[in-house]
């Protein structure tokens, strides 16, 4: 007998794959002039068509399953997140076809295979070769995305971790300027990455040593009515869910994500810290409420204090930086740390009279969803600021950057204010929600803590604005180049970030029916 | 149709920062002052029009946490809008140079930062004005809240832009000390919706959550935390250090908008959130907070007595009242808590005034330094005249508002803790004392023969200070006016109330 596989359920990520293999076939059979324009037209209708199928399956509310054979559960949280994945590859997938603000070439090496400062180096850039294969990179790393944000299945769980990390291990050493340090963030990403990879297979091992199965709704199963020892599943969840931390980048497993955040090109900095966060913290909700709910008892109090570890470790480390794309790494491990506050807390949203918090996976949506677009936002402001080699991420650069270019520094004003979490921006509708959601359910040192914290963290945020505003510029900058596409993905970001800060009961209501787990 | 007057009231100075921002010059200046008297002249109306109609507004905003988008306007309130919007209106008019530098070289080294395009003033003003417009009007926590700690940023970047050298030092240290007060009173915030939500739909309205009976220790706790946060604001020793370095760095309107505008919302709030929320535990905290708001007196007095810059010197003067609003708030009297919310109108015009005045001084003379100059009164007579006016009314010279406000307060105070009350009788003498010295010393004597004054006060500054003067002077000599609309409001009655069962109590044992 066949397996019976829901297509059009599964359409998104077939549709994601399915692109990323023809683009490999455009690598070899389109002339390298039109391959530019085709690879990223080509991503750009994927992403297109998988978000109409995706919007298409919410939509249509009955479709909610668990498809393909148990391994992917389609269901509202997956639905969330795939709408997240995609809007944010979409703006990703902007930052990484601009040319103009790096001088007419894509800001991907030319020559990947060359030695960096050799001979062939400089002969490919002078030829103005660019490495179109990218593009098929970031739609395989997208397809595995989308799949380890809804698989109801351990291995699932890993063919989707793999399938996102082994493109992005190699699109993170692919940056035409600083190659080193690209190099070294590229193997650095690899060694750790693959260390928590093997760690979380281990875990895998130990869950299925328990089980006897992979499926998530077989192993609620086995630890309703216990037939093994239970160190075998606290040591499976324990391995597990680290290895998904080491993906998430929060502390202690963060040690990958500052260097990497600085050496990689900037768009796939912005997709880590974007795409990359949304994928692994809705795996991690997933196996934690789902497999392992029953042991909440277990798991809540250890992921509650890595929260909190987090978010004070990000933002005091943060202060002492002088690199924006580095600054925007610790800002990613503190909101880590606010991400996995309403896994923590293990709450399941109210309904009926007492409608008065959306749930952990509500408050994890809102928190994502106001997290991306002033984190993209960011990322692809830092393309703009430039020395007279190409885009500078320094600090220094962005001195006065408000007599240069007053919206540039209006736009990245309002990113950090929402990051921060000031009123008027989506920022703060979404912390008041966690902390809230917090404090509820008797974690009110939490809340506070957290708060605590990103008061330090206001302090990083606050420089790049004073350096922005109260310094002064210096005396001949290169101009700003002028981008259209980027403008308007950093319009829409500034947008977005404000109407979630006016406007929030708008949204909260849809994210309402995307909360509700399948098993 | 029904006019949303309390919106339109904070959005007509919105739409004017952002219409002014693209505007150059006297266009740029002609638009802010419209707006600004716009808001003004609409304040009026909209208290006037508040006697007779009910004009709140209510939508609900975020549902699941209970927060409303709700509007209303009272005695408390009233008077403060129509104060902010009148010193809003001064802080525009008068116009100070805005690339003047209190104490630095013109070049060298420790050249000042160039400021950012003097335009961009206006907008941010008026932003700051529509921020604490909205936050005096709302009447749900979380609104209240939202205006509150959006008002930083405006203010921040106005201290920051434009100002002394080390002005991105002193911007830093007031969000710094504006952020931290901000994330205790989120907290204080947090857990009220949290404790109110397990047992019934939260509500973060102002009338449901006064409704509402803490526990005692949860109660204590929560006021302590929006206490901490108001406390900042006002400020109130030892959280003041942030505001004397403002006053040194920022431009004098800036540090006058930041004194009478953004720091009455402490006080405002201390009255309507931390004392209206949780009466008793403001009944249990009052003796210790007495105290503080007498060392703030006593403190402020001496250091106002000391300082060595007029824009400090008159900041010290607003600490110290400050400590006479606190005082009559924990008096807990009807009496001392409505002199406490006259106060602080009377607070917003006579130290913006003050501010003000400063400020002319120190763009006249090009320094800040009180021991600098001699005999100014004989080269500026008006500059001299209104000074001493604008002193004598800081310190509550009768006749003027602030005479009225701090005899009620004092009343108050006397009829809780007689002691106290003599201590702040002795506070109120600094206030003659420092007033004087300051102007003894820099108006009158032989003037040096190098002080490079140049004209006197022009005519549309007079008439703008001179304004805010008369202003003192009317509801000083007709203070019924006021308090009879203040004491409509019935701030604090629980909280008083509880207060005189425990004194009745404890004079009965």
């Amino acid at each position: 007998m066949p397996p019976a596989i829901e297509y059009l359920l599964l359409a998104p990520i077939i549709a994601v794959f399915g692109a990323a293999l023809l683009g490999i076939g455009v690598e070899a059979l389109v002339v390298r002039r039109l391959r530019f324009p085709v690879q990223v037209g080509q991503a750009g209708i994927a992403i297109a068509v998988a978000l109409i199928f995706t919007v298409r399956n919410w939509m249509s509310g009955d479709s909610r399953s668990i498809a393909a054979m148990g391994a992917v559960a389609i269901d509202g949280p997956a639905m969330a997140a795939w709408l997240l994945l995609l809007l944010g590859a979409g703006g990703v997938l902007v930052v990484a076809a601009e040319r103009a603000s790096n001088g007419g070439v894509s800001a991907f090496t030319g020559q990947a295979t060359a030695t960096p400062d050799s001979p062939e180096e400089e002969a490919a850039e002078s030829a103005g070769v660019e490495h179109t294969e990218v593009f098929p990179l970031f739609l395989f790393a997208l397809g595995g995305m989308l799949v380890l944000a809804s698989a109801s299945n351990l291995l699932t769980v890993f063919v989707g971790l793999e399938a996102m990390s082994l493109p992005l291990y190699l699109l993170v050493g692919l940056a035409r300027r600083n190659r080193m340090l690209s190099h070294e963030a590229a193997l650095k990403y690899f060694l750790l990455g693959a260390t928590g990879s093997a760690v979380f297979l281990y875990g895998v091992a130990l869950l299925f040593g328990y089980a006897g199965s992979f499926d998530y709704a077989a192993i609620v199963d086995a630890i309703t009515t216990p037939r093994n020892s239970d160190t075998l599943v606290y040591a499976g969840l324990a391995l597990a869910a680290v290895g998904l931390l080491f993906k998430l980048g929060v502390f202690p497993f963060h040690a990958w994500v500052p260097d990497v955040y600085t050496g990689a090109p900037t768009a796939i900095t912005a997709y880590l810290a974007s795409c990359g966060k949304v994928a692994a913290v809705y795996a991690l909700l997933r196996l934690l409420f789902v497999p392992l709910g029953a042991l909440r008892w277990t798991w809540q109090l250890p992921l509650a204090v890595v929260a909190l570890a987090s978010i004070a470790y990000g933002a005091i480390a943060g202060l002492t930086q002088h690199n924006v794309k580095r600054l925007l790494a610790y800002s990613g491990i503190v909101h880590a740390g606010f991400m996995l506050m309403p896994i923590a807390v293990a709450s399941t949203a109210h309904t009926g009279e007492l409608v008065s918090d959306f749930g952990s996976a509500g408050a994890l949506l809102f928190y994502l969803l106001t997290y991306l677009p002033p984190t993209l936002g960011a990322f692809a402001l830092t393309l703009w600021v430039r020395d007279d080699s190409g885009p500078n991420p320094e600090l220094s650069g962005w001195r006065g950057l408000a007599h240069r270019s007053p919206f540039l520094a209006l736009a990245m004003g309002v990113f950090m204010l929402s990051l921060i979490g000031l009123p008027g921006t989506g920022g703060f509708v979404s912390k008041l929600i966690t902390l809230v959601l917090a404090w509820r359910n008797d974690m009110a040192w939490l809340a506070l803590g957290g708060l605590a914290c990103s008061l330090l963290a206001a302090g990083f945020y606050l420089r790049v604005i004073r350096i922005m505003f109260m310094e002064t510029p210096p005396q001949f900058g290169p101009p700003v180049p002028r981008s259209k596409p980027l403008a308007a993905l950093v319009m829409l970001c500034l947008a977005v970030t404000v109407y979630l800060g006016v406007f929030p009961a708008s949204v909260g209501d849809m994210i309402a029916d995307m909360t509700e787990l399948l098993r | 149709m029904v006019v949303p007057w309390l919106t339109l009231l904070f959005v007509v100075p919105l739409c004017g920062a952002i219409v002014a921002l693209p505007l150059n010059g006297v266009r740029n200046r002609v638009a802010g002052l419209v707006a600004s008297c716009l808001t003004m002249v609409l304040a009026i109306t909209v208290v006037v029009l508040s006697r007779f109609h009910d004009l709140a507004e209510q939508v609900l905003w975020l549902r699941r946490l209970g927060a409303w988008y709700a509007l209303d306007i009272d005695g408390l309130s009233g008077p403060l809008v129509i104060a902010a919007t009148v010193l809003g209106c001064a802080v525009l008019a008068v116009g100070f140079d805005l690339e003047a530098v209190a104490d630095a070289p013109t070049d060298g080294p420790d050249a000042p930062q160039r400021g950012m395009r003097p335009e961009a003033f206006t907008t941010m003003v008026l932003a700051a004005e529509a921020c604490v417009i909205a936050a005096l009007l709302s009447s749900d926590l979380v609104l209240f809240f939202l205006f509150f700690e959006a008002s930083l940023v405006p203010v921040y970047l106005l201290i920051g832009c434009w100002g002394g050298r080390k002005r991105s030092v002193a911007a830093s240290r007031f969000l710094i000390f504006g952020l931290a007060g901000g994330f205790v009173l989120l907290g204080g915030i947090v857990g009220v919706i949290s404790i109110v939500s397990e047992t019934e739909r939260p509500n973060t309205l102002l009338s449901a959550l006064s409704a509402i009976d803490f526990s005692p220790g949860t109660e204590r706790l929560l006021f302590l935390l929006f206490f901490v946060a108001f406390a900042i604001k006002g400020p109130l020793i030892p959280a003041h250090s942030w505001l004397p370095l403002v006053a040194k760095e920022a431009n004098p309107a800036v540090t006058a908008l930041v004194v009478g505008m953004v720091d009455g919302l402490g006080g405002y709030a201390m009255i309507r959130f931390a004392v209206g929320l949780f009466p008793n535990a403001a009944v249990w905290a009052a003796p210790g907070v007495m105290i503080l708001a007498l060392a703030n007196i006593w403190y402020a007095g001496f250091a106002a007595a000391g300082a060595r810059l007029l824009s400090q010197f008159a900041c010290y003067t607003s600490i110290s009242h400050f400590g006479f609003v606190v005082l009559g708030i924990f008096a807990l009297t009807s009496t001392s808590v409505t002199g406490s919310a006259m106060y602080l109108s009377a607070h917003a015009l006579s130290v913006g005034a003050l501010l003000l005045v400063c400020g002319l001084v120190q763009q006249a003379t090009g320094t800040a330094e009180i021991g600098a100059f001699r005999g100014l009164r004989t080269q500026a007579p008006v500059l001299a005249g209104l000074f001493l006016i604008a002193g004598l009314a800081t310190l509550a010279l009768p006749g003027f508002l602030n005479f009225a406000a701090e005899l009620q307060v004092l009343v108050g105070a006397w009829e809780r803790h007689p002691v106290l009350a003599l201590f702040a009788i002795i506070g109120t003498l600094f206030g003659a004392v420092y007033v004087v010295l300051v102007y003894q010393r820099l108006f009158t004597g032989q003037p040096r023969s190098e002080s490079p004054i140049g004209d006197d006060v022009s005519v549309p500054r007079r008439v703008v200070v001179g304004g805010l003067l008369a202003l003192l002077l009317f509801f000083g000599c007709a203070p019924r006016l006021l308090q009879s609309y203040i004491a409509d409001a019935e701030l604090a009655t629980v909280a008083v109330a509880v207060a005189d069962a425990t004194q009745a109590d404890e004079e009965g044992e």
